[in-house]
């Protein structure tokens, strides 16, 4: 059983975050699922599965968008 | 008696010419010769340093000529050494100027360029200040803005793209 651990934003909710853990099961099959709310993401969430890391956070975002300034 | 006294005046007349021959030729003969001798002896003594002087002043002025070739010849040179010495000096120092004026335009040059880094790096500097405060205040109007609606779509879109990897 793979573990997934999900980073959320404190603005996503119990719902949102249920919605998610749907969504994973249905492409991974049965799964243990870690939460942990990081209010530093300021909207989205960063998901690990099996060493992939998704991220959709709003700060990652901001963070691109700032490098990609400088550059 | 008259003819007596005329011929005693005659024989003394006739004496005293004879004295005075006598005494003429004893003279000659002691003191004209001699004197003559010494006079002639005395105007070609006269004569000769009249010629050796003349000679003297002769080299004396062939010296001063040649005294005065050697002074001209020597300032001649004097005046040559002085005017390469000046022409070296005008040249050295004009290679001393054109030197410092390349330095000076070189120093110049490099401080322009060092101003002109500088600026650049000032506002590179000024630039990221101000990027990272338009994102400090963005994260900060996000994170009162983004709402569970919002932190829902990402969920959605990112769920679709998922199962269609």
């Amino acid at each position: 059983m793979q573990t997934v651990i999900i980073k959320t934003a404190e603005s996503l909710s119990e719902e949102t975050y249920r919605l998610l853990c749907e969504g994973f099961r249905k492409k991974l099959g049965e799964a243990d699922f870690q939460h942990i709310v990081d209010p530093t993401l300021i909207g989205g969430f960063i998901a690990e599965v099996g060493g992939v890391v998704y991220d959709t956070s709003i700060s990652s975002q901001l963070a691109e968008m700032q490098k990609r300034i400088k550059e | 008696m008259e003819g007596l006294v005329l011929s005693d005046l005659a024989r003394d007349l006739i004496l005293n010419i004879l004295n005075i021959i006598i005494l003429f030729l004893i003279v000659r003969k002691l003191a004209y010769q001699p004197v003559k001798k010494f006079l002639a002896a005395r105007q070609a003594r006269v004569a000769k340093e009249l010629e050796d002087a003349a000679a003297a002043k002769a080299e004396a002025e062939q010296a001063k000529e040649q005294l005065d070739s050697l002074t001209q010849a020597q300032q001649e040179k004097a005046d040559a050494v002085i005017r390469e010495a000046e022409r070296e000096a005008r040249e050295n120092a004009r290679e001393i100027m054109e030197n410092a004026q390349k330095d000076a335009a070189e120093i110049r040059r490099k401080a322009a360029e060092e101003a002109e880094k500088e600026k650049r790096k000032t506002i590179a500097g000024m630039q990221d200040d101000i990027t990272a405060l338009a994102f400090d205040i963005s994260e900060k109007v996000l994170g009162r803005e983004i709402n569970d609606e919002d932190n829902r779509r990402i969920a959605q879109a990112f769920l679709a793209d998922y199962h269609a990897e």
